[in-house]
């Protein structure tokens, strides 16, 4: 089985991950010190009519469940502006709670976001700790094991 | 198995091949410049072409889309929940643009999500028919724009959904 996940080498793992400003469903601005957890966050872009976001969510919502408690944030942003009408539909379908931002037209090219989903695991100060694009079945047990390494005290 | 695979190869290099010309034909011919479109995506290559060339109140256009796309690409065609590959024009009044018409889609296992859907991974046709209504009198050329829209996944992952812009300019007959 192919791995997706691509472990950031060391010279990009002091990156930080570019602040942004986006609302929420509800019009909320919120900015990324706004949504860091407080020892790591998964920021995963993504579209709802996206094939591989929709194998990956049910998995990735797991890991939100499993670890927000002991401080995984996790936030989604829609990189396609005319599919956000469907988030709402989408989400309440399949049972995610995970906060869901509305990412601009500008977004995917402010980020590099080429390929749908992106994952990025960053730290309790935005810095990025892991990147990973796509998903086959697997990816989830790599990123948990990453999500563990970001929570361990 | 190897002869299928032999024919497959052949076709796709025949339309490589008709691509690279129809590219050659649209740098060295202003008049077939204006009614023929081909681009090269990161995921697909296309030629778009009209004919007639010449548009004539009351006549019709034909559209073809010929698309290949790229080795691995899947676009997705009409019948599933994700974005089916479409050719839409820009609103015209002399315009009456007919529905693309789509072959026979393959059926794709998408395995991380154990589902079958309609793709299209080998080159295939869009075509539409345009009726062509009142013209602007003494009007000599027509523009006609619109856009080839798509999402495209490989065996890995689904790219951003992208439009291409297209745009023809065509001579007006009496």
């Amino acid at each position: 089985m192919l791995l997706l996940a691509l472990a950031v080498p060391s010279p990009a793992s002091a990156e930080k991950l570019k602040s942004f400003k986006l609302k929420t469903l509800d019009g909320v601005e919120k900015t990324l010190p706004d949504v860091l957890g407080s020892k790591a966050t998964l920021v995963v872009f993504f579209f709802p009519t996206c094939p591989y976001c929709n194998a990956a969510f049910p998995k990735v919502q797991k890991l939100y469940d499993s670890y927000r408690e002991q401080g995984l944030s996790m936030v989604w942003i829609n990189v396609v502006p005319d599919e956000q009408k469907l988030i709402a539909g989408w989400r309440t379908q399949h049972g995610y709670t995970a906060p869901v931002l509305l990412g601009k037209q500008s977004t995917p090219r402010e980020y590099g976001v080429r390929m749908t989903p992106t994952h990025y695991l960053l730290d309790a100060r935005g810095e990025i700790l892991s990147k990973q694009d796509g998903f086959n079945p697997g990816d989830e047990v790599r990123l948990e094991q990453q999500i563990q390494k970001a929570l361990a005290p | 198995m190897k002869s299928g695979w032999n024919s497959r190869f052949r076709k796709r290099w025949l339309r490589s091949l008709a691509f690279f010309a129809a590219i050659t034909l649209v740098c060295v011919s202003p008049v077939h410049a204006d009614i023929i479109v081909a681009r090269n995506t990161p995921h697909l290559s296309f030629t778009a072409s009209l004919s007639p060339d010449v548009v004539k109140q009351g006549g019709r256009l034909t559209l073809i889309v010929d698309i290949t796309p790229k080795k691995r690409m899947h676009v997705y065609a009409p019948g599933t929940n994700y974005r089916a590959i479409t050719v839409t024009l820009n609103r015209n009044a002399a315009l009456k643009p007919s529905k693309p018409v789509y072959p026979k889609p393959s059926i794709y296992f998408f395995k991380p999500l154990k589902e079958q859907v309609f793709v299209y991974d080998d080159p295939f046709k869009l075509t539409m028919t345009i009726a062509i209504g009142a013209l602007q009198p003494r009007t000599s050329r027509l523009k006609i724009s619109g856009t080839l829209s798509y999402q495209a996944c490989d065996d890995r992952v689904c790219y951003l959904p992208e439009s291409v812009p297209l745009e023809w300019n065509l001579a007006v007959g009496r």
